[in-house]
């Protein structure tokens, strides 16, 4: 069976200042009691990974925005398919009632909401081409599997590794419940790529690509030492606009939580996953603004293409995350929508960022603030310094740009990345290929 | 070390005054504002507080506050914003409880102190005495009592006291031992010029403890404000948390688990046998001397084939284990989140270790740290209670787990050619009462007698 990819959207609608706190009042009793309370059962949407409703209403900060809804989702297969089918619930029409414009017809509604959809400018997917019901069947797998373990462990104690994994194959095979683990999951074209060729062929892609680039200048020796100049020109120009902007920037004077931030920390942690709502806004001007698109856009490269394997750069908690540029920022400015998906504390998550991920993080954030005068701890050259490695100065602005969600849904709220990774590797070796018997046993 | 100022810090920072077996704890309410001051006053005045400089005497006393206690002493709200989020909420906090796995039998609710529902309502202060013998300890409590008494305090609950002889092992090193039975203090982190350079493993910051200076990411940890003025300078945040330890519950399951090689289940549970001898790959008895100073991880048990992943020892502190790119970096991160641990245990030893007598004993937990949120939760919430640490799907600390009532917790034993584990663990270790206190330089402790 072909692999089935994942998408996201971000579907932001806006909402009458007035119908605020009856839809905050709708979704806060849906969101606090996310399988039990009686209006929706989000499980039932079987292409559904995470889903958050958040209500972002900026008005005091920035007068000038208008309160939005958005509607963050992560699906198996394609994003029309999936509000097509959720949108036969009357849940979705019963939130929108509350946005402008929104109709209440089905056919219409999905409509309005592919038009608000604003995808994203980075994602990131941390298992691409595993949907819900394959995390869901390798975690019963994994689960049987140490069931069986733990009964048998006397006699099993006594075998080799590999007549140990033996049996295991044949009380786990064919004519069992789990006969489907003996076919191997197909993954997604972009991934076996990656794993099977690029993980392994990318320096000498890269040596390859230098070696023509070199051979043609030498046959061509007068254009390209003129487009050299010319990049170089232009890489100056830009570093020296750079550091003169970071030179003047203001960074938020603030090493302490506002109040509100309270309030998105009292929701957290009801779980082993979280998720995180943080809002900025992207500093004036063109130069800010094209050099955050520039980072986000080599970011979702790297990310949909060599960062598939349930680690991005080093940070292996991410379920999954992005980062969205929106309207609405101050003096018709733009903001900067980040949404995550992760396992563990909030402490844990932007102590990994800073201890692992401080340059991509800085990169991007720099460019962004609370508001005038309340910038990114400063930075020089993007990430070289300071940025997230100002610790507490950090941690305190990315509470401060939190948003406490009113709904936020998990289809596996009792798996880890690391859990999902190492329940593939299980399943892949249980028939596949391994490095050795004894290292596949270590997995349990 | 040139920045840290001996003469300003209390001394408890520098020492837990192990020559001085007998403390007192006495955790305190004030009357109002003004007899709160006139009390605090006068013991700087007799110059009973110890300091850095003077820590090495025959009898020490430290004093620390809770939020209200410093609201109570007329901190305003601009001054209380300053320190730090964890401290001003409390440790009795709605989502704070969840992360620290205070629930059921643990909640705040159930406290006997620290929580403003408790019969002696909220607690406002800690003073803290230690002395060489019970004759002496009891008249210095008897005259401090005296002195807080006369300005209107009132004590949250009896002053809890601790006798070190009582568990020390003379068979075994002489030792202490804590109340299940091991060998406990032999982990410390080595902090130039607070501890002693003989602990081992890579130095940790100063700043990760003392307020003011350079921390673990070599910037220097903000410091609470009272009137725009640096207050908070040369002072830390205590934990403070009362641990009644269900022993016979814990021997019983460790019988249940292990039979006759029960003291092997215990010490795989904890990390270390009851000697203090850290437990390695093919050990199967205890080798009877105690592991002091630092140790790694990745070289001599990279597979958990001696001290399981989820054991305690290696939970409270993965050293260079925890995943990071190499073991030195891992070792980096692990020392942003070190505690300098203070505690002493209490209560009467449990004669038949299988059955329970009612009688209540366990761990005064205290420690020291700059920055409660990274350091102390960060070591009960990502490490301890995380049920996925280190790759596990669902298992808690053996030891401190905040298991749910009625739910069993499971430990997995790396072994070859396929793991072992040990099943029905449960709860054994509640939560009696607890606070964040802020531990304040001298010259603070001035400024807030108003002086």
């Amino acid at each position: 069976m072909p692999a089935v990819g994942q998408s996201g959207f971000t579907v932001v609608a806006e909402v009458p200042l007035d119908k605020v706190q009856a839809l905050k009042d709708y979704l806060h009793p849906i969101g606090y009691d996310i399988k039990g309370n009686g209006i929706v059962d989000f499980s039932s949407f079987h292409k559904l990974h995470f889903c958050c409703f958040v209500v972002i209403d900026d008005h005091k900060r920035n007068p000038g925005a208008a309160p939005v809804l958005v509607f963050e989702g992560n699906v198996d297969g394609g994003t029309a398919d999936f509000l097509r089918e959720m949108a036969d619930h009357p849940f979705l029409t019963a939130v929108f009632a509350h946005c402008r414009d929104a109709p209440a017809e089905r056919d219409l509604l999905v409509q309005y909401l592919l038009e608000r959809d604003l995808g994203y400018n980075a994602y990131y997917i941390s298992h691409p081409g595993r949907t819900v019901k394959d995390k869901i069947d390798e975690a019963c797998l994994m689960t049987a599997l140490q069931g069986y373990l733990d009964q048998n462990y006397q006699h099993l104690g006594g075998l080799a590794p590999a007549a140990v994994r033996a049996e295991l194959q044949t009380q786990f095979g064919p004519g069992t419940r789990f006969a489907w683990a003996r076919t191997p999951h197909d993954d997604l074209l972009r991934v076996r790529l990656w794993r099977g060729v690029g993980q392994r062929l990318w320096p000498w892609a890269t040596a390859a690509l230098l070696a023509a680039l070199a051979y043609v200048s030498w046959r061509h020796l007068a254009t390209v030492g003129l487009v050299m100049i010319g990049v170089l020109v232009l890489a100056a120009s830009y570093v020296a606009r750079l550091r003169s902007l970071e030179s003047s920037d203001v960074q938020d004077p603030d090493l302490w939580e506002s109040g509100h931030a309270a309030h998105a920390r009292s929701i957290e942690d009801r779980q082993t996953q979280n998720h995180l709502t943080s809002l900025s806004y992207v500093k004036p001007g063109p130069f800010r603004l094209w050099t955050l698109r520039a980072i986000l856009g080599g970011i979702n490269l790297a990310a949909r293409y060599t960062q598939v394997n349930g680690n991005l750069t080093g940070i292996v908690t991410i379920h999954f995350a992005r980062w969205v540029i929106l309207d609405g920022g101050i003096d018709g400015g733009k903001r900067l929508l980040f949404l995550s998906n992760y396992d563990g504390s909030w402490e844990k998550y932007l102590g990994e960022f800073i201890d692992v991920a401080s340059r991509g993080l800085s990169a991007i954030w720099s460019n962004t603030g609370l508001g005038p005068q309340r910038g990114f701890p400063n930075t020089t050259f993007l990430y070289r310094t300071g940025g997230a490695r100002d610790e507490q100065r950090f941690k305190a602005m990315a509470r401060n740009s939190q948003h406490p969600e009113q709904i936020w849904y998990s289809a596996y709220p009792e798996l880890s990345v690391i859990n999902v990774s190492n329940n593939k590797a299980v399943r892949e070796g249980l028939y596949g290929a391994v490095p050795s018997a004894q290292d596949w046993l270590t997995r349990f | 070390m040139a920045e840290i100022n001996y003469g300003d810090t209390q001394g408890f920072l520098f020492s837990g005054y192990k020559r001085l077996g007998h403390a007192s704890y006495h955790l305190l309410r004030f009357g109002d504002t003004a007899g709160a001051k006139s009390w605090l006053a006068g013991l700087l005045g007799r110059k009973r507080i110890t300091s850095g400089r003077d820590r090495k005497t025959d009898f020490a006393m430290n004093v620390a506050f809770t939020a209200s206690g410093l609201d109570t002493l007329g901190l305003n709200r601009d001054d209380l914003a300053s320190f730090e989020a964890a401290f001003t909420e409390g440790m009795d906090e709605g989502r704070r409880s969840r992360v620290l796995g205070d629930v059921d039998d643990s909640a705040p609710e159930r406290w006997d102190w620290g929580h403003a529902g408790a019969n002696g309502g909220a607690v406002h202060v800690v003073l803290m005495l230690f002395a060489r013998d019970a004759r002496e300890l009891t008249r210095r409590s008897e005259a401090e009592f005296d002195a807080y008494m006369h300005h209107g305090l009132s004590q949250a609950r009896p002053p809890i006291e601790t006798d070190a002889e009582a568990h020390r092992q003379h068979k075994t090193d002489g030792l202490i031992h804590e109340h299940f039975g091991f060998a406990d203090g032999l982990s410390q982190p080595w902090i130039p010029g607070v501890t002693n350079e003989k602990l081992g493993g890579p130095p940790v910051a100063v700043g990760e403890f003392i307020l003011g200076l350079t921390n673990a990411y070599g910037q220097r940890t903000a410091v609470p404000n009272v009137c725009k003025q640096s207050f908070g300078r040369n002072g830390t945040y205590l934990v403070f948390r009362q641990l009644h330890q269900d022993v016979a519950s814990f021997w019983n399951a460790m019988k249940s688990a292990g039979g006759e090689r029960e003291e092997q289940v215990a010490a795989k549970a904890l990390g270390r046998w009851p000697s203090g001898a850290l437990v390695t790959p093919g050990a199967d008895k205890d080798p009877g001397q105690a592991t002091t100073g630092d140790f790694t991880f990745t070289r001599t048990d990279p597979q958990g084939l001696g001290c399981p992943f989820g054991s305690h020892v290696r939970r409270a502190n993965p050293r260079d284990s925890i995943v990071a790119d190499t073991p030195e970096a891992a070792a980096v991160v692990s020392g942003r989140h070190r505690l300098l641990r203070r505690g002493r245990s209490y209560g009467p030893r449990l004669v038949d270790r299988y059955r329970d007598d009612g009688r209540e004993r366990g761990l005064l937990f205290l420690c020291l740290n700059a920055n409660i949120e990274r350091q102390f939760e960060f070591v009960q919430q990502t490490w301890c209670n995380n049920p996925k640490f280190a790759g596990a799907y669902d298992e808690l600390d053996p030891i401190i787990g905040a298991l749910e009532a009625g739910k069993m917790g499971r430990l997995r034993i790396p072994s070859c050619p396929v793991r072992g584990h040990i099943a029905g663990l449960r709860r054994f270790v509640i939560v009696r009462g607890g606070a964040y206190f802020f531990l304040p330089g001298l010259n603070a402790l001035a400024q807030l007698a108003g002086i």
